[in-house]
């Protein structure tokens, strides 16, 4: 989820200088409101946050509550731009870890032809936490039109909206990929129901029996002998395309040994060349490979597959 | 001798049409005769060379490549219909996930009955998934979210007015622009009613 308490503070120091000191009257009621909601919305503590702000610049009185929360403020400030500077480059700072995790199991569907592991625990709690999302969404717009501070309830309504949209194009576009692999390897996916949800499952049945019978409804079903009628011999069968290639990058300490040839037969000639076959990367190594190569160290969370 | 040459009018139909022709029932029909009338042979043929050389398991070798021939082209026209259905049925995917509609007439009318049946089901199916996913609906966020609100123009007469997220009323006229939030207008820009505009055109 986006960090709130920085977006906001961002925001509230560039407009600091233009706010009237008649907005600071109105912040002990704000406060009182906020105050009331739960402690662990992180938009409230932003707003607190903000009003603790503009108290400080026009020298009032500061009730001891709101110290401590700028202080929780200042300390948050500092400690994520110690994280920022320890973190890839690419990665902003304030991403989560839940959805930096959705974005990695993303990214490895888009990018193999075979069904990929599915972490039911994960995905459901993601389920979970993006209808609180979206109730916060909604409590926040009911708060930009009737609340008392309508603008910057409503500009919070909009971020955590844009947030929102975001996880939930990529939860649903992950979704859709699993589903569109299911679809196109029915009969292979038979056998691998190991990496499918419950629901994936119950989907892939009824899917392949509703395929099966349209088939056999308009063509089989017409031919004579039994042995014509079999839809499932092992040559009619469409695996998924190993072979394909794919970047990845090498997160495993040590570094990896990739094993070149795997796959491939080999003559009898090149079999003697043993320091071909298998070749070493370090850890932070970028790779352009057949699929099948590093599939096992896929597995094991070695290589991390890149868009 | 024109072995496989229905199956193979099926393909080529299939190739030279936009989105799909309409469904061949005579050729389809013409095709799976063919498949018996081979069968028909082969039987014949296994019969008589077994009739010719009594007593013994293994069929000479004079009469097996009839037998081999008859079969071949069996599994050949069986593999060209089963790769017209599947074809078709791929399009009638594409075409539920794309518009999440009901069947138009128009498209009605280029299927067969058994297609049709296939789609109502499919329909059935991914609607289930999705009531059970809660929440998070599959057919809406398609692409890649870039603004949160967009500009749309009305193109199809006779919307009348929608409720947004934030609870205005907007009144669709034809050829009236509106600044709206994506989620209330994704699904009428798909269906055709809005248009989206990139703020590129002039005037």
């Amino acid at each position: 989820m986006a960090d709130f308490d920085n977006l906001l503070g961002d925001l509230e120091e560039e407009t600091q200088p233009t706010l009237s000191p008649s907005a600071s009257v109105q912040d002990p009621d704000t406060n009182a409101d906020d105050n009331n909601e739960q402690e662990n919305d992180p938009p409230d503590a932003g707003n607190e946050a903000n009003n603790d702000e503009l108290n400080n610049e026009d020298g009032d009185i500061i009730p001891a509550a709101l110290q401590e929360a700028l202080l929780r403020q200042e300390n948050r400030i500092y400690d994520d731009t110690q994280s920022f500077t320890q973190e890839d480059n690419e990665q902003e700072a304030g991403e989560s870890e839940d959805y930096r995790a959705l974005k990695k199991m993303w990214i490895h569907e888009l990018n193999t032809t075979e069904l990929g592991n599915y972490d039911e625990e994960f995905l459901n709690d993601l389920l979970e936490i993006m209808q609180n999302t979206d109730d916060m969404v909604e409590d926040l717009q009911e708060q930009g039109r009737t609340g008392a501070d309508p603008t910057l309830a409503s500009i919070a309504a909009s971020i955590c909206k844009m947030d929102f949209d975001r996880i939930s194009f990529v939860l649903s576009d992950f979704m859709r990929v699993r589903l569109e692999k299911i679809e196109k390897y029915t009969l292979h996916n038979r056998d691998c129901h190991d990496r499918m949800s419950n629901m994936e499952i119950e989907y892939h049945k009824k899917y392949s029996r509703l395929f099966q019978s349209h088939l056999e409804r308009t063509v089989t079903d017409n031919l004579r002998k039994e042995a014509w009628r079999k839809l499932d011999e092992p040559e009619m069968i469409d695996r998924p395309n190993l072979d394909t290639f794919v970047f990845c990058k090498v997160v495993g300490e040590e570094g990896i040994v990739v094993d070149n040839w795997e796959g491939m037969t080999i003559s009898a000639e090149e079999e003697e060349e043993d320091e071909l076959r298998s070749q070493p990367f370090d850890q932070g190594a970028h790779i352009f490979v057949r699929y099948r190569v590093v599939r096992e160290l896929v597995q094991n969370g070695k290589v991390e597959l890149l868009m | 001798m024109n072995y496989g040459q229905r199956a193979k009018e099926l393909l080529l139909d299939l190739k030279r049409s936009d989105f799909m022709p309409p469904y061949n029932d005579e050729t389809v029909r013409a095709a799976l005769s063919e498949i018996n009338l081979h069968f028909d042979e082969l039987h014949d043929q296994a019969v008589a060379s077994r009739r010719a050389n009594p007593g013994s398991d293994n069929i000479p070798l004079n009469s097996r490549p009839a037998l081999i021939l008859h079969d071949a082209s069996i599994r050949r026209n069986k593999r060209c219909l089963l790769a017209y259905h599947a074809y078709r049925l791929e399009k009638l995917k594409r075409l539920r996930w794309d518009t999440a509609a009901a069947l138009p007439s128009h498209i009605k009318s280029l299927l067969s009955e058994a297609e049709v049946d296939f789609y109502m089901d499919y329909d059935k199916l991914v609607s289930r998934f999705n009531e059970g996913l809660g929440g998070l609906d599959l057919n809406s966020n398609l692409q890649p979210p870039e603004e949160d609100l967009i500009e749309v123009r009305v193109v199809k007469a006779g919307l009348g007015t929608i409720v947004t997220d934030y609870g205005g009323e907007v009144s669709l006229e034809l050829g009236t622009t509106h600044f709206l939030s994506r989620g209330d207008v994704e699904h009428l820009i798909r269906q055709g009613a809005l248009q989206q505009l990139d703020g590129e055109e002039t005037a």
